[in-house]
């Protein structure tokens, strides 16, 4: 079962209100015709105007699609990808395209959006790999892939790392430790390694790479200042990032123009809420959360997502804390009383074990 | 008096080329373009989500623009937010049915926005300026606050000699309105700063401009960028959009907050009646190439300053409201002056002119600082990569013309 709150402008998740807040069950009562279960599909990404979900035999679609509006269809997959390889089809997707992944065979296929016929069939190119010593290998798994109008990445189960479209083999070998997870932000990425390194690349001038500066990387740098923390999870947004160690802190650091870094200022500086005293960080800092009568709030945090300019966490007691932008209500607040939340707000309280997830404008909640 | 029916009469009035404009964004993705499709094509009728959904369409494209350097930025997705400005303001006139002082701030905030983030359109470059002036006639004299008292002329009298002394430094040339042939052949080509008087006596800004009230009714509830913080190399150093009218209010009386300044900015593009006060000066015609001239506001109270810099085009500085100081370098002190080394400020020096340190800065001794104090009406050339430290002695208006 799916919790939703944010953008719901092309009727994405299956209601009627074009902005959901606060968070609200997705059970598709109100669609008429869906062709699907909403409530035992996989939701698999969460896009500006559509959502992408997977079952065991199709790939769904709810929201905008090929133009129009209120959409919930099953995609028509390639011939290709035929009941043999749909279950280690990956599948991802941005404004333009929808991307299936066949992990064994490393070879993608291109749905362009605006045009269900045009279809690409691409390879992964493994030019570097060829010099490589991890060569020897039976299958790619690929396990995670994520992709937005600009940027593509993906990570296989032994911790290669393919970027960029089509996508080629990143240089991961000098790094301390096998990576084990990757994150996107809109212009920057994050590796995370089994060891708890961190490293960053991309562009930094909003600060999101966390090195100091606002120099952009051609290649994945160590996060020094994260150096001698073991870092359990990451997570990036539109332009910044959070890392969480293993005793339970948060750091987060980049862009903070809508308050999506959470920091409570006036506590430590008394200085007044004024949004010009919300600063960029281009290190990462430490997150405290304080509840609402500014006491510090001492439990652990246990997952965390971030959305173009806002970030959720969940806290070990199932409580789902929010900050950053609420104008499309993906705070779980009502969007004419917090246009912005500059620091974590207590939003919503599970009764069940939940996955946390972000789409740009959304939060969503995935009971277990 | 108009009423919004004719007000949305004339902004349909630009429905047939804003369609045909669609040919200009063929790049956004599917799901924005037929929508923004639809909203063009049934301007007419009733749909209560349109609004919601053009601003998101803005609110994305905001996001999307952001992406990347802003001068690298794609045009498709600037123009883009030019479209759906212009769709939200017709949905918001529509949606009106009275003409008071929030509904037309709110038409100009739509605007202003479609203006600060968008970009023109081949086939309507001056779309929303254009729609901008479908207001005017209802906006000036039911809205902005009268303040008689309000004079911007408070000129600073002070011993320029004395100044000359105490930072050791040379003077420029002064001539009164050269010809072209003397001002090109000894100042353009021999790369040399001179100040010239009396060349823009005929402009009405000279006079206008003197009276707030003025500027307050032609400009006031616009929303432009304003600097904020003393000097842009400073870490708190940040932009902030704004009303002209607040930014008067807010920092040119009243400078007890942080400093504002409306600099570098091409206002005359944004808000086209200020520019029938001024005219480019003829000087500018000795043009290498066809590229248009870049006209600059510069407002503020007195005490901005503009850190020791240079630009790559040819700059004239023209001084209309007010007094600022000026010291200049020629390219060849580059090494004297200590630029910064990060390549986002290798145009800007580290040494202030005003109180070169030269414990950290000793090479600085070998310079040459030039001097000058430019009142209204006067005008600074300055060559292309000469280094500039600008500071207003008082409440200051400048205008500057780069061409290259």
């Amino acid at each position: 079962m799916y919790l939703a709150t944010g953008s719901n402008l092309f009727g994405q998740w299956l209601l009627l209100e074009p902005i959901i807040s606060p968070f609200q069950r997705v059970t598709g009562f109100n669609a008429k015709e869906i062709p699907f279960d909403i409530t035992s599909v996989d939701l698999v990404k969460v896009n500006w105007s559509y959502n992408i979900f997977k079952t065991d035999k199709t790939i769904c679609i709810s929201g905008a699609w090929y133009g129009k509006e209120n959409q919930y269809i099953s995609v028509l997959l390639p011939k290709e990808c035929d009941d043999s390889k749909f279950k280690n089809l990956i599948v991802t997707g941005n404004d333009y395209k929808l991307i299936l992944i066949d992990g064994t065979s490393l070879t993608l296929w291109v749905i362009d959006l605006e045009n269900e016929s045009d279809v690409k069939k691409l390879k992964f190119n493994e030019t570097p790999l060829e010099s490589s010593p991890k060569k020897a290998r039976k299958g790619y798994n690929i396990k995670k892939v994520l992709t937005t109008n600009d940027q593509f990445i993906c990570l296989t189960e032994d911790g290669l790392v393919y970027c960029g479209f089509p996508p080629s083999l990143l240089d991961t070998s000098h790094y301390m430790g096998v990576v084990c997870d990757i994150q996107c932000g809109y212009e920057h990425f994050m590796l995370l390694t089994d060891t708890g390194r961190v490293y960053t690349w991309g562009n930094g001038r909003r600060l999101q790479l966390g090195h100091g500066d606002l120099e952009n990387l051609d290649l994945p740098t160590e996060v020094e200042a994260l150096a001698g923390i073991k870092i359990v999870k990451i997570s990036a947004g539109g332009w910044h990032s959070l890392a969480l160690s293993e005793y339970g802190d948060l750091y987060a650091w980049g862009w903070n123009d809508t308050g999506q870094l959470g920091i409570k200022h006036d506590v430590k500086e008394k200085k007044s809420l004024q949004p010009e005293n919300f600063k960029n960080y281009a290190l990462p800092i430490v997150i405290d959360i304080y509840d609402d009568k500014n006491q510090q709030v001492n439990l652990n945090v246990t997952n965390m997502a971030c959305g173009s300019r806002h970030t959720a966490l969940l806290l070990e007691d199932n409580t789902v804390w929010t900050t950053g932008n609420n104008k499309y209500g993906q705070l779980g607040f009502p969007t004419d009383i917090y246009e912005n939340l500059y620091h974590f707000k207590k939003s919503y309280q599970c009764d069940c074990n939940v996955d946390l997830m972000c789409g740009p404008w959304t939060t969503v909640l995935k009971c277990k | 008096m108009q009423t919004c029916e004719e007000i949305y009469y004339k902004l349909e009035s630009f429905k047939d080329s804003v369609k045909e404009s669609l040919s200009e964004i063929e790049e956004l993705d599917v799901t924005c373009k037929t929508n923004l499709q639809n909203y063009l094509n049934n301007m007419n009728s009733k749909n209560p989500t349109a609004i919601i959904k053009i601003q998101a369409i803005i609110d994305y494209m905001y996001e999307r623009v952001n992406i990347g350097n802003w001068k690298e930025v794609k045009l498709f997705l600037r123009k883009t937010i030019t479209i759906a400005s212009y769709l939200k303001l017709v949905y918001h006139v529509k949606q009106a049915d009275m003409l008071d002082d929030l509904f037309i701030k709110e038409s100009y905030k739509i605007i202003d926005f479609g203006i600060l983030f968008g970009c023109p359109l081949d086939r309507e470059p001056k779309l929303l300026q254009n729609c901008a002036s479908c207001f005017n006639d209802v906006s000036q004299p039911s809205f902005y606050n009268v303040c008689n008292d309000k004079c911007m002329v408070d000129s600073v009298q002070e011993s320029i000699d004395f100044e000359h002394n105490k930072y050791s430094t040379h003077h420029l040339d002064v001539l009164d309105c050269p010809s072209m042939e003397h001002f090109y052949r000894n100042y353009i080509l021999k790369e040399q700063p001179v100040i010239l008087n009396n060349c823009i006596n005929h402009w009405p800004a000279l006079s206008k401009w003197k009276d707030i009230n003025y500027l307050k009714k032609v400009a006031g509830s616009r929303t432009v960028p304003i600097e904020l913080g003393r000097v842009y190399t400073d870490t708190d150093w940040t932009q902030k959009l704004m009303t002209v009218d607040e930014f008067i209010s807010k920092h040119i009386y009243q400078c007890d907050s942080s400093t504002g300044y409306l600099a570098q900015y091409q206002l005359f593009e944004h808000i086209p009646e200020l520019k029938k006060d001024i005219s480019e000066p003829e000087y500018c015609c000795f043009s290498d190439d066809e590229e248009a001239i870049d006209i600059m506001a510069w407002f503020g109270p007195k005490g901005t300053i503009s850190a020791l810099h240079h630009d790559p085009k040819r700059n004239l500085l023209t001084q209309v409201i007010g007094e600022k100081r000026l010291f200049l370098f020629s390219p060849s002190d580059s090494d004297f002056l200590y630029p910064h080394e990060h390549e986002l400020l290798n145009n800007t020096a580290q040494v202030d002119p005003r109180e070169p340190d030269l414990e950290k800065y000793p090479k600085y001794k070998n310079a040459t600082p030039f001097y000058c104090v430019l009142h209204p009406g006067q005008m600074l050339y300055i060559p292309p990569k000469w280094w500039h430290f600008v500071e207003s002695l008082s409440i200051s208006i400048s205008v500057s013309f780069w061409w290259s």
